[in-house]
């Protein structure tokens, strides 16, 4: 440590602490932690006033959303059909009971979780079964000469006897259409053309299977257009008593599984240590000592920035010419030097000196100092060589002894 | 508040008792085990915020050297603090260590040193003081930081000081030098002495010989009083950087050189520091204190981003002096286009003044010239011979405008500038 020659300034006395007070901090928080508290309770009182509100499965009985079905099955309850709306397969069985001639079941299998067997257990419970959009499965299972035909037409016109189509007059709604084994009786109703049809009546004895494949029309949206409404009333009125069926996860069978291994009581309260561990260990390192410091830097310029961009740009368009000129220009003006010549010596007067003073011929020096062009990186290379070594030459021969 | 490594391992442990046990239960009592510990550790800690903060520091240091700073802490608490501090300077400071252990009872005050190196020119700053007091169990801290705010000056280094001593002997031997040696308009007489044999007889002066019996020859001095304007451009060209140090430092070291020796021959020296404003200026000082201040006014001056104004410099320099004065301007000429703005006004000088330009070359370029092994280097040397010639053609044009140019790498600048003075100073032409 060196002497300190200037004189020490002592403070004291100066100093302010600038971190708030822990009260202070409570109180700058207050406010957001108040919004935080309002928003949690006002949250919380929305869920248990309204509900989750979320959307019911499509042409659910109890959904009221635009996707639901409830207008229609209220609409037939006010009519005086007994509606019910299981959600499973056993409690639909159940719901149709004994009286299986009164009875019409609507069946809307949208992720097709009935299996072949489950379906089969639906044939001939009620009077008439109503497939909506049936699957491949189902079909094969219920309705036996009745095959998917793709997308249909997006509105109908009254096409057959049958009595809720012919009162309906128009239906809309997007469409799946089905196509009919020729030996198979059916009535087919709303064509698409092409002998695809939206409904498919198969009727065997006393109970009918209908195929229906507008799944559209019935929702609460779309049930007020055309004569939609008048359809769905007549299709699913036709008996006292309706059930509507949309099979849902209950209907999986769950295979048995083995009983769990427990884990050791303690692998979970370690786990969470272990993340409490890291979290203090984080607040632990990343808790700053103190705010940063502030430090204005110069900027680093490097002068022979120039220097460099402008050999990378004569070494990109390879411009020799110009390159070499400047190595040339550069050592006439040293040979000159060396040779004892003024500094605005013509070009010729210094290679006549040179030529003098090496002995070689006047030609040569010229060639070497002017007229030589390199048509490569190569003579370049070649020629930058002799123009030291002549530089060298010059300066041995003209060296004072 | 912080917590401590010892925190984090505490509550780690709390894994045995878990295993050990098989109990979840655990892990809630461990916690709230750890957590009131901390708590306790915390409430009985000393206050950090009542710590005072003084200051002990040197105002000034000159780059390269090492000076001591003090924090004095005073306890104002009732408790002791036990802890760390860290006292907040600036990295370009240099400070040893930034952090220190203390431990102040209560009332009582301790003095914490830390000795700065800074490597940068300018003020450097230390806002404020962080105290970290620890529990005795130093599980957790209470933290505050102390705006307490401390500058120290650091001055140009002035390496070139060296020379001085060389210097200073060639000027000596300048005065009491016959006229004849240095014949020139502006020698001044000194005195008579008696002549010895070896000094030239075109200098005797007969009248004297003939009051008195012996031989009398007349002694010159060198001219005094002279007036040396140094101009510094502080413009963007000045911020390059040549040998890792900015063209602004060096145009300050010779400058600081120029302006010691010049102030020892008895020369009057003015120095502005100038962009497109007045960036420093120091004017009328002699002796000591025109060291003090020509440091003081360098240290916090960076070049600016911006073009240097050479027509407003003719008038700069006629404020400072009317008589005839030694301007010398430290800038770059690296390119014709570039030193247009100089060559422009160089005229208006030169016609009044003697103008010395000093500018600094880059060592690299030259050695870039002779390096042609590879295709890379061989674009390279035409590049740079291309920028020796631009150099050398901004030479020729600033001579024959009648100034005068010195030129050399950051190190041999300083003392070629001062050889220049010398030897106007002995041609008499200032």
């Amino acid at each position: 440590m060196s002497l300190d020659l200037e004189p020490r300034v002592v403070v004291e006395d100066a100093s302010y602490v600038t971190t708030p007070k822990v009260r202070t901090t409570i109180r700058r928080l207050a406010f957001w932690l108040g919004v935080l508290v309002v928003i949690l309770i006002g949250g919380l009182l929305t869920v248990l006033i309204a509900g989750t509100g979320t959307d019911g499965p499509d042409l659910d009985g109890t959904n009221a959303s635009a996707n639901g079905s409830k207008a229609l099955v209220q609409v037939l309850r006010a009519n005086g059909v007994t509606v019910d709306t299981p959600r499973s397969l056993d409690r639909a069985l159940a719901d149709v009971g004994s009286v299986t001639d009164e009875t019409t079941i609507v069946v809307y299998d949208e992720n097709a979780i009935l299996t072949a067997s489950q379906l089969t257990q639906l044939d001939g419970v009620a009077q008439n079964l109503i497939l909506i959009e049936p699957s491949f499965r189902a079909l094969t299972a219920l309705a036996p000469g009745v095959h998917l035909a793709g997308f249909g037409n997006n509105s109908f016109t009254a096409d057959c006897a049958f009595l809720p189509v012919k009162r309906a007059g128009t239906v809309s709604g997007s469409a799946s259409s089905y196509r009919v084994d020729p030996s198979t009786d059916a009535q087919q109703c709303l064509s698409s053309g092409n002998r695809a049809n939206s409904l498919v009546r198969l009727s065997s004895g006393s109970t009918s299977v209908t195929v229906f494949g507008i799944s559209d029309a019935l929702t609460n949206q779309n049930i007020v257009n055309d004569g939609n409404a008048a359809l769905a009333l007549g299709l699913f009125g036709q008996n006292k008593h309706l059930v509507w069926y949309l099979p849902s996860p209950a209907d999986v069978a769950v295979p048995a599984v083995d009983a769990p291994v427990p884990l050791p009581g303690w692998v979970l309260p370690t786990e969470t240590l272990f993340a409490l561990v890291v979290l203090a260990a984080a607040f632990w390192r990343g808790r700053r000592f103190g705010p940063l410091v502030i430090e204005r830097l110069p900027v680093v310029v490097r002068a022979s920035e120039t220097m460099e961009g402008r050999a990378r740009l004569y070494q990109k368009a390879s411009s020799r010419t110009h390159a070499l000129d400047a190595l040339r220009i550069g050592t006439l003006g040293r040979l000159a030097g060396l040779c004892g010549l003024p500094r605005l010596a013509s070009v010729d007067e210094i290679v006549g000196a040179v030529a003098t003073t090496t002995g070689r011929t006047v030609h040569e020096i010229r060639a070497l100092l002017v007229d030589d062009i390199p048509s490569s990186d190569r003579q370049l290379l070649q020629l930058s060589d002799q123009l030291q070594l002549l530089e060298l030459e010059v300066a041995e021969t003209t060296r004072p002894i | 508040m912080a917590v401590s490594g010892r925190f984090i391992v505490l509550l780690a442990l709390g894994v045995v008792p878990i295993v050990i046990t098989g109990d979840p239960r655990v892990l809630a009592v461990w916690l709230a085990f750890v957590v009131v510990l901390a708590v306790l550790d915390l409430v009985v800690a000393g206050s950090a915020r009542a710590v005072r903060v003084g200051r002990d520091l040197p105002t000034k240091v000159r780059l390269g050297d090492t000076v001591r700073a003090d924090i004095i802490l005073t306890n104002s608490g009732r408790r002791r603090i036990r802890g760390v501090v860290r006292d907040a300077w600036q990295p370009s400071a240099g400070a040893s260590v930034s952090r220190a252990r203390v431990s102040i009872p209560a009332g009582e005050r301790r003095t914490v040193s830390t000795a700065l190196t800074p490597f940068r020119r300018g003020e450097r700053q230390s806002a404020h003081v962080t105290v970290r007091s620890f529990g005795p169990l130093h599980l957790a801290a209470r933290q505050a930081t102390i705006v307490v705010p401390g500058a120290i000056r650091v001055l140009p280094a002035f390496n070139s000081r060296k020379h001085l001593p060389s210097r200073l002997a060639r000027l000596r031997e300048l005065d009491g030098r016959t006229a004849v040696m240095i014949r020139g308009q502006g020698t001044e007489f000194d005195s008579l002495r008696e002549y010895v044999r070896g000094d030239d007889v075109r200098s005797i002066d007969w009248r004297a010989t003939a009051r008195r019996s012996d031989l009398v020859v007349r002694t010159w001095r060198p001219e005094r009083d002279r007036r040396v304007v140094i101009v510094i451009d502080s413009g963007r060209t000045s911020a390059a950087r040549i040998d890792r140090e900015p063209r602004i430092d060096t145009a300050f070291e010779s400058a600081l050189l120029l302006a010691a020796l010049a102030s020892r021959a008895g020369d009057r020296v003015d120095l502005v520091v100038y962009d497109r404003r007045v960036r420093g200026r120091v004017q009328g000082a002699t002796g000591a204190e025109l060291m003090s201040q020509l440091v003081d006014t360098m240290a916090p001056i960076d070049p600016e981003l911006i073009e240097m104004d050479w027509t407003a410099v003719p008038s700069l320099v006629r404020s400072i002096t009317s008589q005839h004065a030694l301007v010398v301007l430290a800038t770059s000429i690296d390119a014709p286009g570039s030193a247009r703005g100089l060559l422009a006004v160089l005229p208006q000088l030169t016609r009044k003044h003697t103008v010395v330009v000093s500018a600094v070359t880059d060592p690299s370029v030259l050695e870039a010239s002779t390096e042609r092994g590879t295709r890379g280097e061989i674009y390279r040397a035409a590049a740079a011979e291309r920028s020796l010639l631009d150099i050398a053609r901004v030479s020729t044009a600033i001579r024959q405008l009648g100034a005068d140019v010195v030129t050399g790498a950051p190190a041999d600048l300083p003392p070629a500038l001062a050889d220049r003075y010398l030897a106007l100073k002995a041609a008499g032409r200032l």
